[in-house]
């Protein structure tokens, strides 16, 4: 029963004190750029597995000449949109 | 000890209800000290979650028997591997191994994300922090699984575990089943998350998608382990027989199926947002229904139902969660809209949507045939049981449908799929099916099975083609070898051909279906020296021996099986068992029949050891020959290896 009662007792004062630590630091400030970033960096990769697929499909003749090249110009214009976002968010 | 276990979980419950005023604080403050102290309750609530099924494992093992749970479910003769997986066998401990899982994957998510979906985040952490709150009320307050025996006398010994859950395969297949189950709190979490902060970016739709994907494999993995335990196990021949408790598992895994499909398109094309959302809350509403189904009791009877405690939690918490999510989706309707439209009827897109409105056809036809007896009863008082014959006439045909869909898919394009495109991409496939269609005509084939079999070979053939057209066009330009060329085209869209082999999979598991509708079954009493004849082969008893184990009595049939020409084919040996024989009370013995099966690609041999009668030393047997089910586990195995495929990590670019 003592081996227990210590035990429970460690894990309650263990546990209260792992919790209440950060509140007896200084507050940080939260960058809502880094979000944004993580986002856009997301978006690009998604546009170029997109660029990938398409790629794939016209490869194995699943879409036709002219669909290809309007998606694909699409598609390349987002990127570059993204991309320039990125830049912009860096300067 | 079970105090400290007892002790963790109400300690769990005290810290859950703080982590939800925590974080709540800081949506209000955005004080991100705040913030961080919500995110290490929630890591020590899930901690103490385990702490608690860690305690409860020990004192299955070590027999522990002033526990009342321990006492049911386990004994001094249960081995070790079964002592452990009581832990989910009965009502207690599998809520508390719900809360278990739910635990470890929340750890994951707070420790994964914590740099993150910084909006989301709070949110996630509170929609998981309730659904533990949900569970650890269970836990601490109706079903605590470190009760004390109800009992005024030192209890000398457990009542064991029930002879059919002393199963390796029923050892691992609810552990897989509930890593899927509860997995899809995941996806829920976010998915809600996203709502209450209007976040309709595509980062968390990839979070989940992952997520959802790997849910779904264990729901698959589980899924599959529960036929091949009824198969092995149960002694009626078949691997699925529509009872709720597959029906439980099988309704989110074809909606998480169907969200797996759509996500995609979110992903791509941004559209199906709203379609999207409300299949991620129903997959986890169904999760959550399927552990009510099996734990409420209501499936037995309405009546144990009301009786029971946990049965109308269960039912409020489902009530709430659909109130809150789908009022929710409601109230956010104009945001979800997407702008785009799909373009034309032959787009993968309207093959994948399609496809979502078949599974959720079949998921309803499901819902409603597993509920229907309990709303009998609570409406007209008789209980109208809807077997098997009314899920397979009706999910059959929608089955076919299905597979027809699989390989349709492959191949329609994204937009549009060209009029040529259209021509060359299907002109394979669809000889492949009418040449099947003939053949098995000839043959004599008629019915569901022909119609099966031809639209496997069409799906078949679907698949190989993409395969071969890819494989075919990196050897023309990378001037790779068919190998290379594979592991290449494989590697660069893991998503795609991952996806094509679960796809293989599922034809496979067709086929193995459509095996059922040739199966042959005979029911015989023999002496030993005598044979009986079936399906072709003659089964002689060779001998019944005797044998005391240490947790059961045991009859051992053998049983040589020869051909038509007289050549040996395999021995087998059904058992007969008597579990708890030592036991002076005759009712608490168990009988329990072992089987024997002989497994090939082409069929199974069956073999069931109903029983013995000592007078004139006859024992009763049921023979049956089961057609091309290897292919249903053969097919489980491409499922898995598909998913595997598809959730493998991109090797990381080196700077």
């Amino acid at each position: 029963m003592i081996l227990e009662f210590f035990l429970i007792s460690v894990m309650f004062i263990a546990s209260a004190l792992y919790a209440v630590y950060p509140l007896f630091q200084p507050a940080q400030a939260l960058s809502s750029d880094v979000e944004i970033q993580e986002t856009l960096h997301l978006k690009k990769r998604v546009f170029y597995q997109e660029i990938k697929e398409l790629d794939i499909d016209y490869e194995l003749g699943n879409i036709s000449q002219e669909d290809y090249t309007i998606a694909r110009d699409e598609l390349k214009r987002s990127v570059s949109i993204v991309i320039k976002d990125i830049k912009q968010l860096n300067k | 000890m079970p105090i400290v276990g007892s002790v963790s979980l109400s300690l769990a419950f005290g810290f859950s209800i703080l982590t939800l005023i925590v974080i709540s604080l800081y949506l209000r403050t955005n004080d991100t000290r705040l913030m961080e102290t919500g995110r290490r309750m929630s890591l020590i609530v899930s901690g103490l979650s385990l702490v608690a099924t860690f305690v409860l494992l020990f004192e299955l093992v070590t027999s522990n028997f002033d526990i009342d749970y321990v006492a049911h479910y386990t004994s001094f003769e249960t081995p070790l591997l079964y002592k452990l997986s009581a832990l989910w066998a009965g009502q207690a401990g599998s809520l508390l191994f719900w809360l278990a899982i739910l635990s470890f994957y929340t750890i994951i998510v707070v420790l994964r994300y914590r740099f993150q979906h910084h909006s989301l985040m709070p949110w996630v952490i509170i929609i998981l922090t309730t659904i533990q709150v949900f569970f650890l009320l269970l836990t601490v307050f109706v079903a605590n699984p470190f009760g004390p025996t109800k009992a005024d006398f030192v209890v000398q010994n457990g009542m064991g575990l029930n002879p059919l859950l002393q199963n390796v395969t029923m050892a691992i297949h609810p552990p897989t089943l509930y890593l899927g189950y509860v997995g899809f709190a995941i996806p829920f979490a976010f998915a809600l998350a996203s709502l209450i902060t209007r976040d309709v970016n595509p980062m968390w739709i990839r979070s989940i998608r992952k997520w959802t994907l790997i849910t779904w494999g264990w729901l698959t993995i589980g899924i599959i382990l529960g036929g091949w335990w009824a198969y092995q196990e149960l002694g009626w021949g078949g691997y699925w027989a529509w009872d709720p408790v597959e029906n439980a598992s099988f309704m989110p895994w074809l909606t998480g199926t169907a969200l797996l499909h759509s996500i995609i398109i979110q992903e791509k094309k941004n559209m199906l947002r709203v379609w999207n959302m409300t299949l991620v809350i129903i997959t986890f509403t169904l999760s959550i229904f399927g552990t009510f189904l099996t734990r409420s009791g209501v499936m037995s009877s309405v009546h144990s139902f009301a009786q029971s405690a946990i049965g109308p939690l269960f039912l409020y918490f489902i009530a709430l969660i659909l109130i809150v999510s789908f009022g929710l989706l409601f109230s956010r309707l104009s945001i979800l809209k997407s702008e785009k439209r799909i373009e034309s009827f032959t787009s993968r897109e309207s093959g994948f949507l399609f496809n979502n409105v078949i599974f959720i056809v079949m998921c309803f036809t499901v819902f409603w045939g597993t509920i229907f007896p309990v709303l009998s009863e609570a409406v007209r008082g008789t209980k109208i049981t809807v077997g098997a014959p009314f899920f397979n006439q009706v999910n059959i045909p929608i089955g076919l449908v299905l597979l027809f869909l699989t390989g349709v898919g492959p191949l329609l394009a994204w937009r549009k799929t060209s009029k040529t495109g259209f021509i060359r991409n299907f002109s394979i496939p669809l000889l492949a099916m009418v040449i099947a269609l003939i053949v098995f005509m000839v043959i004599g084939y008629r019915g569901y099975t022909i119609v099966s079999f031809s639209l496997a070979a069409f799906v078949l053939s679907a698949i190989t083609v993409e395969f071969a057209r890819g494989i075919s066009v990196r050897i023309r330009k990378q001037k790779e070898n068919v190998f290379q060329a594979l592991m290449a085209m494989v590697a660069r869209n893991k998503g795609r051909y991952g996806g094509y082999v679960v796809h293989l999979g599922i034809v496979f598991m067709f086929i193995g279906f459509t095996g059922h509708a040739f199966d042959q079954e005979k029911e015989f009493g023999i002496k030993v020296g005598e044979s009986e004849h079936i399906a072709g082969y003659d089964f002689e008893l060779m001998s019944v021996q005797e044998e005391e184990r240490p947790n059961h009595y045991a009859w051992i049939a053998d049983i040589r099986v020869t051909d038509l020409e007289g050549e040996f084919v395999t021995r087998l040996v059904p058992e007969k068992r008597i579990y708890f024989y030592r036991d002076p009370n005759p009712n608490r013995q168990q009988p329990h029949s072992e089987l024997s099966i002989y497994e090939t690609v082409m069929k199974d041999i069956y073999s069931i050891f109903n029983g013995i009668e000592s007078e004139n030393q006859t024992a009763y047997f049921k023979i049956m020959v089961n057609p091309l089910v290897w292919w249903v586990w053969f097919g489980g195995y491409f499922m898995v290896f598909g998913t595997i495929i598809a959730l493998w990590p991109n090797r990381k670019k080196v700077a």
